[in-house]
């Protein structure tokens, strides 16, 4: 009887072995393997990804908390979130991640449950500043202006803002920076 | 069920071959099926394996003494329970636990990279194959645990009495969870170095695995300290004994690499220190079980007899050959990716605090293998006790401490003034405070002075972290108690470190109150006479004896007083086993022990007499509640440190909104 209970064993223990080689479920050979560079390229990104964005995490954490020089953050920070854009940039182009058009949404929502939840701690001021700051880089770039009054943007030619009707003045310095 | 265990534990040493065969076959050309067939023989051999444990542990509870083993480990008046726990009581079923955990890792291993980096698992596979093949051969080929006697005993020898006891039955698994767990980082090392991924992955994959097994190594170490203070009787939880020490180094080293990552992981840097702390690690996992199994410490030649001893040196001498010769041979890959800036900073607190884990893990290795080897070399037996071990480990431990305090306060690369006075005023005040206030109280010792400040230092660096990120979060409006429970559950790695901080602060607080205050007695009392002992007081009741199935016991009973308030019956015993199990121990001591928050009441019956006087020891332990406090709130900590989760959507969007305004200007 035990005898028959340990070949049962025995036997199980090589189909379940041998199993792969004989249930290729419509692939061929065994060549599918060498790991698809292209797979293997964007799985190594988005761990190096996480990596950065954790990094990220941290050192703004560790600056709220005062453990970082404001030149050694604003050093670090900027390198990291270079890097982190140039690998989204590259992630979405390679086609994995979500594509670049479906993050609107999610960028609102994401603000959105943030607020409400105030579970931000100092990071809601620094949401402010970054939204300041995209925004400013933005209208840096831009070649028009924007109506001191509501700030809606309009072209370099125009003395009169299309939206509120407001006299828009000389181009000034002060006008084109933080409208809000 | 002796066959069918049998042949399971041959064919889980084949199949181990073969994995090692086919996963590397497979990953050198490339082919799938190879490769999923080896991750399949992993979790064959786990399910053999199972087969091979539940074998034993039927053979051990019907006391099928036609087996060796059985009949070393057990007896019919044996209590079921420590039937079982027999399974890891010897040789042959202690090995076969460590293969059975093994291959339990192993198995988990596979099903949790399923689709994970197919460069690097292959190879992670088939160093924890090779590794299993080991302690398959040794339980298929040298000391088998189905080995059956030439004909079958009329009664088993036993189990030795210490060993009957809860933490006894326990803290083998616990440690050995610690001791083969390490396995699993080492493989990831190792692989990385011979697939060539060596980046972040292999640190990032077996983090897990590391923190659990470090965690167990931390309980098992405890436990075993508990153990040693209840049933051995002499008053003390840690003697520098060989086989304590075996599992310390392990511990030293592993606690070196858990940090170290972490550099790596933020900076890029220590990846060198990183590979050789790792291998290191496991080296001195598998040199603990060397010399708590093979038999060398208690003579140099009962190890040249036993078979196992020369097995285990191969087996280390490959491993360390093989790991050095692939980092040696990876090393340029390994180069720091930044600078060192300046000593003052995170990072060079971490190397010294590598130097420093190192340090000790090396001095108790001097310490430990000096008298096998001044015996090899002399035929002297050179004992190292206590005093070298201590006054060379406390001033180490010491500038750990102190490392525990500064480490996380102080900044990244380079710690300016403003950096270093707004951050450590508070923590320096609370450690001086408390200095000051143990002197007016009288306290003299250096040491522990020394000790308490600095744990007083490191308690008013965690308490700062802690009360800065609670108060930043509710300056945004969130309640306190939410404030916190938020900040931690966002930061686990980092307030779950801090919590395992506090634990070993309490720990050390207790080592340092225990070992330096305590007080102790002894004399021969006849009844209605007392003892005195720093506020307690102990009268002498008389003798008496009691029976049960395992022992004849004789309790010494004395009535005790605390301050003047009574504290019951205290009631400490000598037995006697009624079965063989305990050759040399037939008068085994049951210590009588009162717990509080600020001591311990340990008291010993040395011997009696005919004319009913009674000979107690009497040992006043302080604060020795606080050692094992302290080890529930580093599990706590580690809990925490290794709870799944931590959302990087968050960071991803800012990002991505940064990104995504510039592009869509651009269009503009």
């Amino acid at each position: 009887m035990e005898t028959i209970l340990a070949l049962a064993i025995a036997l199980l223990a090589a189909l379940f072995i041998s199993a792969p080689f004989f249930l290729r479920r419509g692939r061929a050979g065994g060549e599918e393997y060498f790991p698809d560079p292209r797979a293997e390229k964007a799985k190594e990104l988005g761990s190096r990804k996480d990596s950065l964005l954790t990094a990220i995490k941290d050192i703004e954490f560790d600056y709220g908390l005062g453990k970082l020089s404001r030149e050694d953050f604003e050093e670090l920070h900027g390198k990291y979130r270079a890097e982190a854009a140039g690998l989204l940039k590259e992630m979405d182009s390679m086609g994995s991640g979500n594509p670049a058009d479906g993050w609107d949404d999610d960028i609102e929502k994401e603000i959105r449950a943030e607020r409400s939840k105030f579970a931000f701690s100092y990071d809601d001021e620094e949401l402010e500043k970054e939204i300041l700051r995209a925004r400013e880089v933005a209208w840096n770039d831009s070649p028009g202006r924007y109506c001191p009054k509501c700030g809606n943007g309009s072209g370099a030619e125009d003395h009169f803002c299309s939206k509120c009707g407001a006299k828009l003045g000389q181009p000034t310095e002060t006008q084109n920076a933080r409208p809000l | 069920m002796v066959e069918t265990g049998k042949l399971s534990i041959f064919l889980a040493f084949a199949i181990s071959i073969y994995v090692v065969c086919a996963s590397v076959y497979g990953a050198k050309t490339g082919k799938s099926d190879f490769v999923k067939s080896a991750r399949n023989g992993v979790l064959a051999v786990c399910f053999l394996l199972i087969i091979a444990t539940a074998a034993l542990v039927h053979s051990l509870v019907n006391l099928d003494f036609s087996l060796k083993y059985v009949a070393l480990n057990t007896s019919t008046d044996l209590p079921v329970i420590y039937r079982i726990t027999s399974l890891w009581a010897g040789q042959a079923g202690s090995l076969l636990l460590w293969a059975l955990i093994l291959s339990i890792y192993s198995a988990l291993v596979v099903l949790d990279t399923r689709t994970r980096s197919r460069l690097l698992m292959p190879y992670v596979v088939a160093v924890l194959a090779a590794i299993t093949v080991f302690f398959t051969f040794l339980i298929g080929f040298v000391e088998n645990p189905f080995e059956a006697l030439p004909a079958a005993a009329l009664e088993g020898r036993g189990l030795n009495p210490i060993l009957q006891n809860a933490y006894m039955a326990i803290h083998p698994v616990t440690l050995y969870l610690g001791f083969v767990g390490v396995s699993v980082p080492f493989a990831f090392a190792v692989g990385a170095l011979l697939s060539g991924q060596l980046g972040d992955e292999w640190i990032k994959y077996s983090r897990k695995w590391t923190l659990f097994a470090w965690t167990f190594l931390s309980v098992g170490l405890l436990l075993g300290a508990r153990w040693a203070y209840l049933e051995l009787g002499w008053g003390g939880y840690w003697a520098w004994d060989p086989v304590e020490n075996a599992a310390f180094m392990p511990w030293l080293a592993a606690t070196a690499f858990v940090h170290s990552v972490m550099i790596q992981e933020k900076k890029g840097m220590l990846k060198k220190w990183n590979m050789a702390l790792i291998i290191l690690t496991f080296f001195l996992a598998i040199f603990g079980t060397f010399i708590t199994r093979s038999g060398i410490i208690s003579s140099v030649h009962s190890f040249a007899q036993s078979d196992i001893g020369p097995l285990f040196l191969g087996f280390i001498a490959f491993i360390l050959l093989f790991s050095f010769s692939m980092f040696l041979y990876r090393i340029r890959d390994l180069e720091s990716e930044n600078r060192f800036d300046s000593i003052l900073s995170r990072e060079s607190a971490f190397i010294f605090n590598n130097l420093l884990f190192l340090g000790a893990a090396f001095a108790v290795f001097l310490g430990t293998v000096f008298p096998i080897m001044s015996e090899a070399l002399t035929g002297d037996k050179i004992l190292v006790g206590s005093p070298y071990f201590n006054r060379v480990n406390v001033p180490i431990a010491l500038v750990l401490i102190f490392l525990m305090g500064v480490g996380p306060l102080i900044s990244w690369r380079k710690a300016s003034r403003e950096n270093l006075m707004k951050n450590f005023l508070v923590p320096v005040v609370v450690g001086a405070a408390a200095a000051g206030a143990l002197i007016a109280l009288g306290v003299r010792d250096v040491y522990a002075l020394l000790s308490y400040a600095l744990c007083a230092f490191v308690t008013g660096t965690v308490f700062t972290e802690f009360f800065r990120g609670v108060s930043v979060r509710s300056r945004r409006g969130e309640n306190p108690a939410l404030a916190f429970v938020r900040l931690v559950s966002r930061n686990k790695r980092r307030y779950g470190g801090y919590i395992v901080h506090i634990g070993v602060v309490l720990i050390v607080v207790g080592i340092t109150s225990s070992s330096v205050f305590v007080t102790e007695k002894q004399a021969t009392l006849t009844k209605g006479q007392s003892l005195e002992l720093a506020g307690y007081t102990l009268t002498f009741q008389g003798i008496e004896q009691y029976t049960t199935d395992a022992k004849n016991a004789t309790v010494a009973k004395l009535e005790g007083y605390k301050n003047g308030k009574p504290i019951g019956i205290v009631s400490p015993e000598k037995n006697v086993y009624l079965y063989e199990g305990n050759r040399e121990i037939n008068q085994e001591t049951e210590v009588a022990l009162r717990s509080t928050f600020t001591d311990d009441l340990y008291v010993i019956l040395m011997s009696y007499g005919e004319d009913g006087a009674a000979t107690i020891r009497v040992m006043v332990n302080p604060m020795v509640s606080w050692i094992w406090s302290g080890g529930v709130v580093l599990v706590i900590g580690a809990i925490v440190t290794m709870w799944p989760g931590g959302r990087k959507e968050r960071e991803e969007v800012f990002v991505r909104y940064t990104l995504h305004d510039r592009d869509r200007t651009a269009k503009v």
